[in-house]
């Protein structure tokens, strides 16, 4: 499979408000069937987002889990059906039951995330700060470029510094740590230098000397994205009208009711979950 | 500026006093809108020379966090904010701890914590900065200041974020058991604090102090 997802041909606003709604949704609403659904859909877009190595992070997300529900049921005594008794605390097999929700949907937001890391990269969320500000959308932006600046300019104040006699290679330990922070501290005073000659050089060809600029954007809203937009909020409004129905209980007794307006609010769930992977494999039959 | 953090602190006071899962999640929206406010707020009045200032420190501490990633939780981030707020006031202090977290955590790996280490670390700059800024530095005192600080409020607010992400309510025990399961790792992020301030202290604050003599920095 390629690395082509299908959330790259909108506009990045879209993918935002799709990650945000979905995990909200799993986050406030812990109905078994909505968790299952979650965690499904986060490893298919996983899958098709990132290829093989979400199962890696499936893996490592089990201890985590595993802590998450010991502490639920160490700390949390609710729950009529009581199992056995440990120091005179009852442990309840509802508190077991929601340990187990807690720590499944621990890695259910764990591995949304894999797919936000993958989707939403960092040019895109510059595109999305930059209508929050501008300035701080520059400040995101320069410093991104500065990284791997100082990281070359590092390399050369090294090489430098061993044309001087001050060869980190060959030098001892004692020598290679002083060498190494003399070259740092080179550095961070070359970087302090460079920025105030940037922002001079910024504000000759006029950043800053009018109150308000427009930005060139790589990307533009087009209608597409705004039908998407759309059907995203109206698939959140209905999920909001419905899970008034979607009762579940963890506390007390467990407890989880069938009713008509859980079924559309699942299947409204699970459309949004599934969206990306289908038309993702779509269009790689496609081509 | 006040009326957003007491709004972050309120956000989840309410979500601590009502008990429902349901409102410790609004209280992270919350928690971001308000930071998204903040920053806001803060960026409009930035000028040219120290939005340049504050992206090459943000660079520096993601740097930073990279070059001692293969040490867990020893990162130079905290220091950097630290003496960003000294240097160059409370508001820059802050703006450099939130988008470090921000950026840096492109590099590592974006989660639920992202939130909740930006507040952190924008919390550092802001406080060192009320403290320290404009005031002569002795070393030693801010090296206790950045280990206390380091040690039990970003380790608090990390440890409390996570009892409030993945348990099903939250009393005293909760987050004490999240907190003791962590105080490991605190221990190693306020050392390596500690000993990092001890390092870059005196020649960074001289750098900055420099600059902001020789180009009339952050004047007016």
């Amino acid at each position: 499979m390629s690395s082509y997802n299908v959330l790259d041909r909108y506009h990045p606003i879209v993918a935002t408000l799709y990650f945000i709604s979905v995990i909200c949704v799993v986050s406030l609403n812990l109905h078994p069937i909505t968790l299952m659904i979650s965690l499904i859909g986060a490893i298919t877009n996983g899958i098709v987002f990132r290829k093989h190595d979400i199962l890696k992070y499936v893996i490592a997300g089990i201890p985590f889990m595993i802590f998450v529900t010991i502490v639920n049921v160490a700390f949390n005594h609710k729950g009529d059906t009581i199992l056995f008794y440990v120091n005179y605390n009852p442990i309840t097999l509802e508190s077991v039951v929601y340990g187990v929700v807690l720590g499944t949907l621990y890695l259910t937001v764990i591995l949304w995330f894999l797919s936000v890391e993958r989707v939403l990269t960092s040019d895109k969320i510059l595109i999305v700060t930059g209508y929050l500000s501008p300035e701080v959308s520059l400040v995101i932006s320069m410093a991104m470029r500065f990284i791997p600046r100082y990281k070359a300019k590092l390399k050369e104040i090294f090489m430098a510094q061993s044309c001087l006699g001050n060869n980190v290679k060959k030098a001892n330990f004692v020598r290679k740590i002083i060498i190494s922070v003399n070259c740092i501290s080179i550095l961070i005073t070359w970087a302090l230098e460079n920025a105030i000659e940037t922002s001079d050089t910024m504000k000759c060809r006029g950043f800053g000397s009018k109150k308000r600029r427009t930005a060139y954007h790589a990307v533009r809203l087009k209608h597409i994205d705004i039908i998407a937009i759309i059907l995203i909020l109206l698939m959140d409004i209905v999920m909001f009208i419905t899970s008034r129905g979607v009762w579940y209980s963890y506390t007390t007794k467990l407890s989880v009711l069938f009713n008509s307006r859980l079924y559309i609010f699942e299947s409204v769930y699970l459309v949004m979950c599934s969206i990306p992977t289908v038309l993702t494999l779509k269009d790689l039959k496609k081509w | 500026m006040l009326i957003s953090l007491i709004l972050m602190v309120l956000s989840i006071a309410i979500g601590v006093v009502t008990g429902s899962r349901y409102y410790y999640v609004v209280s992270i929206f919350l928690l971001i809108i308000s930071m998204a406010l903040l920053i806001h707020k803060t960026g409009r009045r930035l000028k040219v020379r120290e939005i340049v200032l504050i992206a090459s420190l943000i660079a520096i501490a993601v740097i930073g966090r990279t070059a001692f990633y293969w040490l867990p939780q020893f990162k130079p981030v905290t220091a950097i904010v630290i003496i960003s707020g000294i240097t160059l006031g409370a508001e820059s202090g802050m703006l450099v701890g939130m988008l470090s977290a921000f950026i840096s955590n492109f590099i590592f790996s974006q989660g639920s914590w992202t939130p909740f280490q930006m507040f952190a670390w924008g919390l550092i700059g802001l406080i060192s900065g009320y403290i320290f800024y404009n005031k002569k530095v002795n070393k030693y005192k801010l090296m206790l200041f950045g280990f206390l600080i380091t040690l039990v409020l970003y380790g608090t607010i990390l440890n409390f974020s996570s009892a409030l992400m993945y348990s099903s309510y939250i009393n005293l025990k909760v987050v004490l058991s999240y907190m003791v399961s962590g105080v490991p790792f605190d221990l190693i992020h306020a050392m390596s604090t500690a000993i990092f301030l001890y390092i870059i202290t005196n020649p960074m604050v001289q750098k900055i102090e420099r600059l902001k003599v020789k180009y009339n920095l952050m004047q007016s």
